[in-house]
Order: C-alpha cells, then structure tokens, then sequence
C-alpha cells in the first residue's frame, strides 16, 4: 500500500524526499510499467516520488553536435521530434515500437530504460506466484522457467536501450554521491534479479549521443502482434562509416543487453557466435526459445544486408 | 488520507483519498463517473483512457495524485448537453459500438488521436488505436467511424451536433425491418450513462471478494475462518459447507458446488468467500483464511485423463464407470463409412490439436446481490441467461423460484462465457442473505479467466474420402475434448462436435466418436460457434488437401458437394433455407479466387473455408413444454408500445431487433417503442443469449405478440370506424381506412384503444417444430433453421521469420433476412476477428494446471493494426420459418474464416500447421522440415 505520494517542483525536493525515505521509496514517472508491478504486488515501496514534473529532466535539444534527451521526455515526445526523426530515425522506430500509442504519451525515455526484466513466471498476480510457488525473483529458491537453476533467467526488455547502445549514448545519472556519466550499457547488470545497476536513490537525468553524419542503422523487434507487446527479441545495429565499426545490440535475449562491436569486414559467423553466447534465452516469453535463437541469426543476417555489410 | 484537487469534466473537486487510490478508482467509486470502465486493472486493454490535460491516460494504472491541480476529461464530458461530438454520432450511425464497454476508452483515445492529427490516414487510426481492445467489432466499423469524422470535421463541419440515434429518420417510412439501425441504446453507451453491473452502486453495499485454491486437486482437510471472522470490518464469511446442492447449467451433469466442499478440483476453484466493508478489509480477511490441504495426482492433459486411474485420484466419482476421468463418451454411426473409404478414389487422414479459448470478453465478471423480507432475492449480473440463473439459485439457496429476482444490466460482451450460471453469483447471492445487507463483487481480470468455461482444448483425427465422381462421400472423426473441472455445456459439446459434420455436405456416411474427459483445469464450456469450430477446421483442411489430391480446386469441390435446400440430413436435421452456393460464390468472385489461388507468388496465399450452424437448439435444455421465448406488449393511453422480454441484450442488438419488430408490425415509429428486458421479475422467460437462438426465437415471439397487439387495435379503431379490423392499414404511424379514407395517428388509436378498458397487453411465443429422428442422440443439433456461410483469406507469410499477414478476408454468411444489416454486418466482422484470433495468436497456455497467461496482455487476442479490413456479404436465402426470413448469424459466420487462413497459409508456403495457434515458429519449424527433405531428395 503506498503510504506517502511525493510530487516535487524540482529535482532537490525529490531527492530530498528520497532521503527522508530511508530506502522505501521509488521514482515513478510515467508510472506504465511500475504501477503494473504494483497492482500484481511485485512492487511494494510504501513511498512514490513522483518525478514528471521536474522541468530539469523534460529537455529535448541539440548543441554542438550532441542530442541530449532528458529522462522525463515521454515515448510520443520523443518520436515525434521532427529533429531526431530525420537524424536519428532508428530512436524513432525503436520509440514507436514500444506498448501502444496512448501508453506512450506517459511512458518516459528513463522507464522504458529502466523497464523491470519479465518472465512469465514472474509478471502474474500475487495469488498465481504463490500457487505456482514463488520463483527466484519473488522469493523462491530457484528458477521455474528454466526448471531449478540457482539464477534468475528474466529477461532484459527495454526497445530503446538496444537503440541508445548501438547509437553510443550515455546516461547522466543524479545521486547523492553526485552526477556522473556512463555508456548506456553500464545502467545493466545482467543479473536476472537485479537487473539495474544504479546506486540506491539515483535518478537518470538525461541520455546524450553524438550527432555523426556518417552512420546507416537497423531496428527490428519481435513480437506476435503489431503492437502493445512486450518484445521477444530487439535489434539494433549502427554502422559507422568513420570507423568502419558496426555495433549491435539485443534486448529481449538475456538478463541485461547483449552487445557486439565487430570491425568491417566482419566474419559472420564470429559475430554470431558471441551474440549467441551473450544471449542466455530460456522458454519465458511468448515465442519458444530455438525460434528466438534463430530469429536471431535471421535478424542478424537481415540488419547487416540492410547496411550493406553481407 | 491525502487531499487531491482535480478538475473533472469542468468541475472542481476537492476530495480526499488513500495515497495509493488510482485514477479510475477515485473516477469510478468516489466521483460515480463510472462511464470510465476498468477491463484489466493493468494497463492492457485501454478501457479505462481518460485525459489528463487533454492527454489521454490509462487511468487504471495511473495514481490519482500524479494528477494534482489537472483537468480531467472522462467520457462524460465530451458531449455538450443534447449534442454529441461528431465522432460519437459516427459511433451510433456507424455501429462502432456493440457491447459498448470498450466504446468509453474507444472514444477518447481516438478523439485525442483525431485532434492531434486531423489528416489522419486509416492506417495511421489503426495505429493510433492499437491499445484499446474491443472483441465485438472486429475493430472495422470503429475505424470507419474514426475516419469519417476525420473527413467531415476537414470539411468544415461542426464538431459538436444534435444527438440522434439515428442516421436518417428511416423510421417514418413503413420499412424498418431491412434497415440500417443504429442500436437503442447507442446514445447510452457512447455517452457512458449505460450501467454495467460493476457501474451499479448499492447504498451500503459489502464487498465480497473470493478464495481461490492454489492446489490443482487436493483434498480440503481443514478451512480455519477464525482469524478472519475476528477481523473489524468482516461481515460474514461463506465455505462450501453451507451450499452443499450442486448445480450446472446441464441437468444431466450438475458437478460443481458454488465452492470446494472436500476437495478442490483446479487452481483457482473458490474455497472461500468473504463479506467486508472495504475491499482492504476483505482481502486482509482472505490472507486470514487458514486451508489445510492434503493434495492429490492432479491430471492436466486429455492423454493422461484416458489412462486409468485409481477411485481415490478420480476428478470426480461418476467417471469411475470409465476407471478413467472420462466424462461423457458419444459414439454415433450413419451409414456405413468403411464401405465408402474402400470405394474412394481419395482419402485423406490428418491429425490436430486445439488449445482452449477464453472469450476475452471486456468486462470481467461483477454482480450485485441483496435480501428483502418482502421481495425475497434480487441480484443483478453481467449474464447471457438469466433464467437458468433464476433457477440456479432457487435450488442452490433453496428459495421458491418466487422469491428470486434475476436483472442483467448492460453487459459488456459474453461469446458463451456469461452463459452458465455461476459459483460467484451463488455466493453473492448467500452472503447477501446471510448479512441482510447488499454484497458487490467484482471480478479481477484474472478470475475471470480462472471461471472460464471457453473453448474446449481439443485433440481430433479427421479422416475423409473422395470418391471417384469428385463427391465427399464419408467422413471419419476420432475427438478428444478436454473439458477441465467441470461440466459446464459440455455434454452438448461432446455431442456438437460429432452431429454438426453432417452438414454443408451432401455426406453418405459418417462416423464418428467424441469423449469428453475431466482435467484439473478451470473449466471449459460454450464459446462462440460452440463445439463445431474445430472439428470445423480440421473438416475444411482435409477438404482443401482432398482437392489438392485429385488436383482441382477447393471451392468447386465445395460446391459440387453442398446439400440443397429442403433437404434432410445423414442424422435428419431438417435444412430449410441454404445459402452456401451464393455464399461461397460470392466471397470467390469478390476475392478473385480463381485468377490468385495457387497463381500467387511463393510467400503469398488464398484459401478458403464454409461452414454453417444451428439457429438456436430446438430443445431447451431443461426439458418442459414451456415455450422458448415468451414476449408481452403493453399499450397504454400514452401510446407508448412496451415490449417486454427475457432475452438479453449482450451487444449483439436483440433490444434493438425486439422493437423494430414491432415497429414494422405496426406501422408505428421506433420511438413509440420500449424494450424492457431481461428482469426476471417483469419480462416473461426467455431461454438466453446462447446457441445463435435469440433473434429466430424472441424475434418470432415478438413478432407474434405485435400482431396480437395489431388485432386489438384494428379491432378498437374498426369499431370507431364502423368497418371491419381486416379492412385498416397499419402504417406511417397511422391507422387507415383505405375505403372512406378515414385515419386515426397512433396516439388516438392508443385512446380508442384503452377508452373504456384501459390499457391492454398481448402476448407472443415461440416453440420450436418437433424435429429429428427417433434414435438416441437425435436431438442433438437440431434447430428449426441453419445459417450457413463461406469465408476467402488473403495472406502474406514471410519465408524468413514465419510471420503471418492476413492481408483481407471476404466473408458471406447466409442469415436468411438481415432485420438490422449494421447490426448483422457488426456480428459477422466480430466473429471474423475472434476466428482470426484463433488461428493465429490465441491459446490458453498451462504450467502444472497454472494458466500462464491469465491477463490481456499474454492472452494475444488481435489488436486494431493486424485486423485487415473484412469484406463483409449479407447473403438474404429468406427462411420460411424465421421472423421476416431471419436466421442466426452471430456464431456460425466464426467457422469458415479459421480454416480458410490455414489454407492460405499452405497456398502461400506449402505446409500445414494442424495444432493451433498458427504461430512464426511453428511455420518456420516446417519450412526447415521441407526444406531439408528437399534437400535430402537432391
């Protein structure tokens, strides 16, 4: 039961409430994905800071040939920026491909960043965790999907991460210890019960990446149907021609993104190999886990035909 | 407590509320706006979309106090006074509207859409409404609404407009019966004044909540309530012990009690039920219940429930005859199938599997009971039959039919699951009498997939031949349904999915054997189409591969082997009326089938299905000599024409039907009419909204009951007259006579009518024919009419991923006379895309008995962007027996679409999937199979 709901004017407010909290608070900002969490009681925090009207993380702007996008800037916002649309339209694809056009007039850029991981063993009400008897990630002793491993196999889903990671994006990242800033990758710890490795009480501010004239990119995710769906494997790729480096990033695959850089020309079969290897997928979602493993091999062939690397 | 100000529709409010209170919650149960309806509680079905600032929400999951100091705009607010926004009107003239709970969030999701991009393309509508879910339309109509108003609101026209029910004032004319109306209770419903069961408050109401068993089969060794009772605030707390009678919608299989007494027999059966005054208290009270249980071998698939199994594992008792857990064992015979595949010149065998179907309707489950001295029991529920409900609970609770009263609301969608009467209603109805106060229950999402009673998982062998003259000569069915815990209708689904393969073909011979077996699951019972979908599928398949084998073409196959009409069948069904040919016909020339199928390229297919169903069983499922439906009119000196009815609106427009019937009948306009129906009290009995009977049944008994009415009147006015009753015309809202040209409105035939005896009533019903043969199993199947129908689908498969696109679907349905062809349109389009959803995304998956996808979310039922746009054909073969020529089509038009993308599927890539759904994976699985055999071959 939430027992105090905090909205703050700006960005000290809310952390001074993180503070008084002693732990038992959480940020919510669009609250799309949270509040699910709450309604089928894998999410309890007694406090909810809620941070969507906090000016300091709406920014959406472009200088010196960087994009910053702040934290609060919401899904729709986000895809219908004309400017990023024609820059960076691989952020418009991923952005457009997540849950449904309503859900994402709420749902911020950090949410979908910071999306807790899924398992159908895991996404169910209180009452079907307990008759199931509670997975790892609920309190159990061990995995139900993958019939008694000691980890937790939930996998890693945000759309948008893939997309950040193949474009070099960084996060900023506001704690008490102060603000820092780290690649995208590094907001995961690929662990399938604590999926997110930021410091206890920190927000994401904004997410910055480089504006490059010379880069071609990739998007597919998989889903059964066209919309609303959680992705079952997401791809992105980015191909710098600078460089000649090509960057690849999978969600939907693992406990946290999988990632490939490999230089151009690249050997298939390589880059295959260590995705495959980066990508633990156990029967937890809608598609069976040989089909994902191979849509991966497809995707794979498919983004780099598309950029014209095969 | 926290305090919130929000502004709501205009309107300052100032209130106080928990912290965790959400949106729709404070909307709903604090301010009473409940036009803002709650489908999922989680974000998944887009019921609940209000604006906040002119944005659209999900108010389900969005706490109330995110929205401090915000305009809020529920459905409420978007019509000014008398006059609706256009796209509202759209909604009504349209018939983007059936059940109306999904219209609300419908509505403000694509009004936010249109004002934001007024240029919209139909592609981008669908987009744009992809999170909001609807299960009657098939989303067609709702579209065409959307982008009617983006064009009209481009061409200047105003936004807000007179609201009227109606397109064009056709009601003045003497014709209503064939026109396009929009339903009574449109306005009602686009404006989100119609109450559903969980819109209705009681003044001091207890909330009931329930305890479900986490056991798939276990013995109940202990309930401890103690703790529970003792909490401040529990009311009453309710086990099994106290209603002991059983019950099922069957008389012959009354299984279940409305909850566990020694056992349990699936996760999720209720074993106890709670009275509280706040939901807080009563499901603190639930965590309070202390149940020992000591379990027992559960069975989970139809393989395992026909291996035999010792008397203490058995589901239930009565199977031990079988020493296994069958429940019921049909095996019927006509003529001799062996002498037939010896003969054949082609003979195809193919085996498949069913999963089981939720009917994913969008309102869950809620009811509203209480308990008065003087009227005995009232209870209203989101139910298709009230009546057998009515008779449930007189003997559960053991009250005199006399005592109960049975009311359904508006009701957001059944498809078969509001059919049975069920064990929350029961308990709603005990814990109401057992406090003297009202008790409310409403159910979560996921109990109402734990209920079920949806389609039965199934397994089939289908076998058929061909013989030399290109005529289907026998056919040869082997059936496995699993039934889950219960009963429920499935011994008439046991029987359906033998009996009903004896028709659209001319058959010689047929065999065939269904069993139904008990597995601890939540059960299975009547879904849409009932127990003829999948032996329906298989049957279309086995046809489209025979043709493949003699090497012609499916459909001329079809039609060389379609019965006539007048005809009788293998098993004596009585055919009437029978439009396959035209159907079929139809959907053929419309889809260009002859110039794409087996000509398209590879990846892109055509295939095409027929199939046909009962108009309503000719026998009642309780046996008595009462009619079927039953219809009064009353007349008043208002002039006012009240029809009275039992049937039960579900959104598929009965109401609507009942008063143009007597509107044509007596020349009069619609809105002289009033539908009061489905209140057990004051309509007389109408069996329910199941089996495709309603409008063929309650459409005769109204019929009737209008022409007693007209008599009455005729005579009254002929008396007035000075002529004879025969000689007076009913129309244009007048009474005339011809000869002296003397005429009366109807308001003055209403005074001549009730001068001197006040007002009057008529009564109309309707009783099937006798029909059938005299052997057992005869009545199974029987219906004084058929509808009979054909679908063509177009689709798209991707050789790399697997991933299916159906790109269009002509469909025909022979419904005898379309009463209201936007209505019938809206039926067909809905069953479409429920079909559509059963072949490609939907199945009920389990873990250990657990269902894993108990939610709108995993439970992938088709969203608005991978609806194709239906090509919809009203085929009119005018049947002599129903009313105006009518026949069903709310079931039946849901058959030939699921086989027909199966063939497509095989058109486009050449390999069949016979276990449904037809997901990427298994036909990429079979890709691979075919191509290394290919290669094996080189």
């Amino acid at each position: 039961m939430t027992a105090n709901y905090h909205l703050p004017e700006n960005i000290e407010q809310a952390f001074g409430f993180m503070k008084a909290s002693n732990g038992q608070a959480r940020f919510i900002a669009g609250g799309t994905d949270l509040m699910v969490h709450r309604h089928q009681g894998n999410e309890n925090s007694p406090v909810l800071i809620d941070i969507s009207r906090l000016k300091e993380l709406q920014r959406l702007k472009i200088e010196n040939d960087t994009l910053t996008i702040g934290a609060g800037v919401t899904l729709h916002q986000l895809a219908s920026q004309p400017d990023i649309a024609s820059k960076f339209p691989l952020l418009k694809t991923a952005a457009e491909s997540i849950a449904s056009p309503v859900i994402r007039k709420s749902a911020t850029v950090a949410g979908n960043l910071l999306v807790d991981n899924r398992c159908v063993y895991f996404n169910q009400s209180e009452f079907w965790r307990q008759a199931v008897g509670l997975c790892l990630k609920c309190g159990g002793a061990y995995c139900l999907a993958t019939g008694g491993k000691k980890a937790c196999y939930s996998v890693f889903v945000s759309d948008l991460a893939p997309a950040f990671i193949a474009l070099g994006a960084r996060a900023g990242i506001l704690s008490s210890e102060g603000q820092k800033e780290v690649p995208v990758e590094q907001l995961y710890s690929s662990i399938g019960l604590e999926p997110i490795s930021l410091p206890d009480g920190a927000l994401i501010t904004d997410i910055s990446l480089p504006i490059r004239p010379a880069i071609k990119t990739w998007f597919h995710k998989l889903r059964p149907r066209k919309s609303v769906d959680f992705t079952n494997l997401t791809m992105a790729m980015c191909f710098d021609e600078e460089k000649q480096e090509v960057k690849i990033a999978v969600s939907g695959a693992d406990m946290g993104p999988a990632v490939h850089i490999a230089p151009v020309p690249l050997n298939f079969t390589e880059v295959l190999k260590s995705l495959r290897k980066n990508c633990r997928m156990v029967d937890n979602l809608f598609y069976p886990r040989p089909y994902r493993r191979k849509m991966l091999e497809v995707y794979l062939t498919n983004g780099l035909a598309h950029l014209g690397l095969l | 407590m926290e305090a919130l100000k929000i502004t709501v529709n205009g309107k300052n409010c100032e209130l106080l509320i928990e912290p965790g209170e959400t949106l729709s919650q404070v909307l709903r149960n604090r301010l009473k706006l409940t036009g803002t309806k709650t489908g999922c509680s989680e974000g998944s079905c887009g019921a609940c979309t209000v604006w906040a600032d002119g944005k659209p929400v999900l108010s389900c999951i969005s706490p109330a106090l995110k929205f401090a100091g915000a305009e809020i705009t529920t459905i409420e607010g978007i019509a000014r006074g008398p006059h609706l926004h256009l796209l509202q009107q759209k909604f009504i003239e349209k018939g983007a509207l059936q059940c109306g709970f999904c219209t609300p969030g419908m509505v403000m999701t694509a009004l936010a859409f249109l004002r934001e991009n007024p240029g919209c393309s139909e592609s981008q509508i669908r987009e744009a409404l992809a999170g909001n879910l609807c299960r009657c339309t098939g989303y067609k109509k709702i579209i065409e609404a959307v982008a009617e108003t983006a064009s009209l609101l481009k061409e200047g026209q105003a936004e807000f407009i007179q609201s009227s029910n109606s397109a064009k004032d056709v009601r003045k004319t003497n014709a209503v019966i064939g026109t396009r109306q929009p339903l009574v209770d449109a306005n009602a419903k686009v404006t989100g004044k119609a109450e559903y069961a969980a819109d209705i408050h009681a003044h001091d109401a207890l909330v009931c909540k329930l305890l479900r068993s986490p056991y798939p089969h276990a013995k109940i060794l202990d309930i401890d309530t103690t703790e529970a009772a003792a909490l401040e605030g529990v009311r009453a707390i309710a086990t099994g012990k106290e209603l002991l009678e059983k019950f099922g919608v069957l008389p012959i299989s009354r299984d279940q009690t409305a909850m566990a007494v020694d056992k349990v027999h699936y996760i999720g059966e209720i074993v106890a039920a709670v009275a509280a005054d706040t939901q807080a208290i009563a499901e603190r009270a639930l965590k309070a219940i202390h149940v020992t249980y000591q379990p027992l071998k559960p069975v989970f698939g139809w393989a395992e429930a026909l291996r035999p199994c010792d008397e203490e594992n058995l589901i239930h008792p009565h199977s031990a005859k079988h020493q296994c857990n069958i429940h019921k064992r049909v095996d019927m015979q006509f003529g001799e199938p062996e002498a037939e595949f010896k003969a054949a010149a082609h003979v195809c065998e193919m085996e498949f599997d069913f999963p089981g179907l939720n009917h994913a309707f969008l309102e869950p489950h809620a009811c509203l009971a209480w308990w008065d001295e003087y009227k005995g029991l009232t209870m209203i529920t989101a139910t298709q039959v009230p009546h057998y409900l009515h008779r449930t609970l007189s003997s559960v609770l053991g009250l005199p039919l006399s005592r109960v009263r049975v009311i359904k609301p508006a009701l957001g969608g059944g498809f078969g699951g509001k059919s049975d009467p069920f064990s929350h209603e029961l308990i709603v109805a005990h814990l109401a009498r057992k406090t003297g106060k009202p008790v409310k229950l409403e159910f979560s999402r996921e109990e109402v997939f734990l209920t079920n009673n949806g389609r039965h998982p199934t397994h089939l062998k289908m076998k058929m031949a061909l013989d030399a003259n290109g005529r289907l000569s026998t056919t040869d069915a082997e059936i496995v349904i699993d039934g889950g815990a219960f009963g429920s209708f499935g011994v008439v689904t046991t029987y359906y999915n033998g009996v009903l393969l004896q028709a659209p073909y001319d058959l010689k011979s047929l065999h065939f054997q269904t069993t139904r077996v008990y597995t601890n699951k939540p059960p299975s019972g009547a879904m849409r189409g009932h127990g003829a979908v999948n032996p329906r599928f298989a049957t279309e398949v086995v046809i489209d591969e025979l043709a493949r084998m003699a090497d012609e073409d499916p459909c001329e196959l079809r039609l060389r082997n379609f019965l006539p009409e007048n005809t009788l069948t293998l098993g004596q069904f009585r055919i009437t009326s029978n439009g396959s040919r035209e159907a079929l016909r139809t959907v053929m020339k419309q889809s260009g089938w002859k110039r794409k199928f087996r000509k398209l390229p590879h990846g892109h297919g055509i295939g095409a299905g027929c199939g046909f169903y009962i108009s309503g069983s000719a026998l009642p499922i309780i046996w008595n000599k009462y009619p079927q439906s039953v219809v009064h009119m009353k007349l008043d000196f208002d002039g006012r024409v009240v029809i009275y009815s039992g049937a039960s609106d579900i959104g598929q427009g009965i109401d609507t039907v009942l008063a143009m019937i007597a509107s044509e009948v007596l020349g009069i306009d619609m809105k002289q009419t009033y539908v009061h129906a489905a209140d057990t009290l004051f309509t007389p009995v109408d069996l329910g909204s199941y089996s495709s009977r309603v409008t063929f049944m309650a459409g005769n008994a109204a019929k009737m009951a209008a022409e007693n009415l007209k008599m009455e009147v005729a005579r009254a006015v002929a008396g007035h007259f000075g002529t004879e009753p025969d000689k007076l015309a009913f129309e244009h809202g007048c009474i005339k006579d011809p000869a002296s040209g003397k005429k009366v409105d109807w308001a003055e035939a209403a005074v001549i009518t009730t001068d001197g005896r006040g007002a009057i009533s008529t009564s109309g019903y309707y009783i099937s024919p006798k029909l059938g043969g005299d052997f057992k199993g005869a009545g199974a199947g029987l219906s004084p009419s058929y509808s009979f129908g054909a679908c063509i689908a177009e689709v798209k498969v991707s050789t790399d991923t697997g991933e299916v696109s159906v790109l269009d679907v002509w469909g025909a349905h022979d419904l005898g006379k379309a009463l209201n062809p936007l209505a019938a349109e809206g039926q067909l389009e809905g069953s479409w895309h429920m079909g559509m959803g059963q072949a490609l995304t939907e199945a009920m998956r389990y873990y250990n008995g657990l269902l894993l996808n108990p939610n709108l979310l995993d439970y992938k039922t088709p969203t608005a962007p991978e609806t194709p746009d239906f090509q919809t054909n009203l085929i009119e073969s005018g049947d002599p027996e129903g009313p105006f020529g009518a026949k069903e089509c709310g079931e039946g038009a849901l058959h030939p679409v699921v086989p027909a993308i199966a063939n497509a599927i095989f058109d486009a890539v050449g390999v069949r999937i016979n276990s449904l759904p037809i997901t990427a994976d298994k036909i990429l699985e079979e890709l691979e199979k075919t191509a290394l055999h290919q290669n094996a071959a080189l």
